[in-house]
């Protein structure tokens, strides 16, 4: 074990935006001490830590990471393929966090690959990575080139029996790969529909294959976690959850930016002290908590903690930690006809009520903020909400499109009234 | 005639048509080689048909149907998978672009921080709509989702295509005030805008 002392900021203790750490300057500041650490352990012990340490999935599900990778089964043979996915395909709208992480440290990643590759015997990784991340793509290429030549790839790494190769894969941009299933029809060059569960990835998943399909900053947390332990991990959350979080914060406040935080901060600390509070002359009306696809909240709800369950309880989902603040000069309804319009764009169009009822709503709330609506319209986006509920559709795509719809409806009612009343919309 | 400079949208479905002797010739040895080298990662030639399409696009800027009736050929595999994967993703073109790809960023931050007026001032100073290449300058506009860069909105994504050297160079303009269009436009063009002459 290393004897560096256990650190208060794993996910950004090697960031470096200008010029990210290359091998032997990640490796002298500690890095890759955490894969070692694996090594010396056996696969289950691997996943036991993992399992301990209540990591939860970072991409917006929060999903336990060590429960989704304990349902790879068991190898048959040295020949057995399995495949580590990162998915890199950030482009929910408001979440910026993914690009920050593999601008700034993408040893950091190739690190938590190799861990996850050495507890389910992956022997194939691809990087998932948006088209328009054109930065990380050339830093990631770089790292692995490095990597392969100092033997932390490629054939027998490391003088064990771990083989293990990474790909780079950037996307051809559609909202829906992010959604595990459909990025794997997209790895395998299809179109990106979802496909129909069970069975799962981790039993079937790319060309049919065992697959584990995690987001950036959930492979971002595997170096320290097995390193440092779960009881140090679960210490560093300040609520319910374990571990920190990169939490981040746009719109019109006066620092705008992201910044790693223990779980379970409030959005009232994030807002106020990170980000320095609301610009001049703006107040604020409510706020995403973590992305398009979730609901929004209002800022009577700031001092819940930014936990998986207690923003649940609160009506809203943790997503992905990135809040987008909603001032007071611009227009709710544009705000969710904006996002609901972006859904309807990146619908796969696999299954109905998704293909035809996010397009309608779409129309709908146009017709409102253009000052065409009439109050029957609230009651016929109410139903939307309901037509495309979780259980209605084939995957999350449009209930996360109705996240913010109906509490927009909700928390927003008198605009949406003022519009259809006034016959325009009272912002512009 | 391009149907994106017309302004017009194509409304009928058209059948792919293609020349057998344009399609023989249409791919060159240097693009054929990228492909076959990309086919050796997957286990099956389909996981290589989104990356193939970028290479054809890298070469010859957009996807015509000589061109994807020749990847099919070349990969040995149906027309009618190339085309549901082509017609599926937002930067795979089907139709001509311009040299110069201007995706200003329509996510919720941008939208909240002002894409609208820089959006505006692009259509103004290109004398263009969005998804419709200028004649003059040779840049195509087109608002893309949220490009990630949230703390720094409204942000624009440029994308260059020099298909002499099939390179593209990339590049991210942040924190964009509509005023600043203009100055942007300019270096990305040698030709003066269109909205230089208008009132």
């Amino acid at each position: 074990m290393s004897n560096r002392p256990a650190p208060t900021h794993p996910l950004t203790m090697h960031l470096n935006l200008e010029a990210p750490l290359n091998l032997a300057d990640y490796q002298a500041a500690g890095g890759y001490e955490g894969f070692k650490a694996a090594l010396d352990q056996s696969p289950e012990n691997v996943l036991g830590c993992l399992k301990d340490s209540n990591l939860r999935g970072r991409g917006g599900a929060g999903f336990p990471t060590g429960l989704k990778w304990s349902f790879v089964p068991p190898r048959k043979d040295e020949n057995d393929t399995r495949y580590l996915v990162v998915n890199a395909d950030e482009m929910e709208p408001g979440a910026f966090k993914d690009r920050w992480l593999l601008e700034g440290a993408p040893h950091q990643l190739i690190e938590g690959l190799l861990i996850g590759a050495h507890a389910i015997s992956a022997n194939v990784g691809y990087i998932f990575l948006r088209n328009e991340y054109t930065v990380a793509a050339t830093r990631l290429q770089k790292a692995l080139d490095e990597c392969y030549a100092a033997g932390l790839l490629g054939k027998n790494i490391q003088g064990t029996q771990l083989n293990f190769d990474i790909y780079v894969h950037t996307s051809a941009g559609r909202y829906i790969c992010g959604e595990e299933t459909a990025l794997i029809n997209s790895l395998e060059g299809k179109r990106a529909n979802p496909r129909a569960k069970p069975p799962f990835p981790q039993v079937a998943g790319l060309w049919g294959k065992p697959t584990i399909v995690n987001n950036v900053e959930t492979f971002f947390n595997l170096p320290c976690i097995i390193q440092f332990g779960a009881k140090w991990y679960q210490s560093l959350g300040r609520h319910n959850d374990a571990g920190t979080k990169i939490f981040g914060v746009s719109g019109r406040v006066k620092n705008p930016g992201l910044w790693e935080l223990p779980m379970g901060t409030t959005a009232r600390e994030i807002i106020e002290i990170h980000a320095g509070g609301m610009s001049e002359g703006y107040t604020l009306r409510g706020y995403l908590p973590g992305g398009g696809s979730t609901d929004f909240l209002l800022p009577e709800h700031l001092d819940i903690p930014m936990d998986y369950n207690d923003i649940g309880a609160a009506g809203s989902r943790m997503g992905t930690g990135t809040i987008t603040v909603l001032d007071d000069k611009n227009c709710p309804v544009e705000a969710v006809l904006n996002l609901v319009g972006f859904f309807a764009q990146e619908s796969c169009g696999w299954c109905t009520p998704c293909r035809d009822g996010l397009p309608s709503a779409t129309y709908v709330l146009q017709q409102i903020e253009n000052g065409k609506g009439k109050l029957s319209d609230l009651d016929f986006l109410q139903d939307i909400c309901e037509l495309v509920a979780p259980g209605n559709t084939f995957c999350a795509l449009a209930p996360g499109a109705a996240e913010p719809l109906q509490s927009g409806l909700k928390f927003f009612r008198e605009d949406f009234e003022r519009h259809i009343k006034e016959g325009c919309c009272p912002y512009h | 005639m391009n149907p994106m400079n017309s302004g017009e949208q194509p409304n009928t479905v058209e059948m792919i048509q293609t020349d057998k002797q344009q399609v023989s010739t249409c791919l060159s040895d240097e693009e054929k080689q990228e492909i076959n080298h990309l086919l050796e990662h997957y286990p099956d030639p389909g996981g290589a048909i989104i990356d193939s399409l970028k290479i054809v696009q890298k070469y010859q800027g957009w996807v015509s149907d000589t061109a994807i009736s020749a990847l099919a050929q070349h990969m040995n595999l149906p027309l009618a998978n190339l085309e549901s994967v082509a017609t599926f993703y937002n930067l795979i073109f089907r139709q001509k672009v311009g040299k110069t790809l201007v995706h200003p960023c329509n996510g919720i931050s941008c939208l909240l921080m002002g894409y609208k007026s820089v959006h505006q001032s692009l259509k103004q100073q290109l004398n263009i709509n969005d998804g419709q290449t200028c004649p003059k300058t040779d840049i195509t506009l087109i608002s893309l989702p949220c490009l990630g860069a949230c703390d720094k909105a409204p942000v624009m994504f440029v994308r260059q295509s020099n298909r002499s050297a099939k390179a593209e160079t990339d590049s991210l303009f942040e924190n964009l005030k509509p005023e600043a269009i203009k100055g942007i436009l300019s270096q990305l063009t040698d030709n003066s805008l269109p909205g230089d002459t208008q009132e």
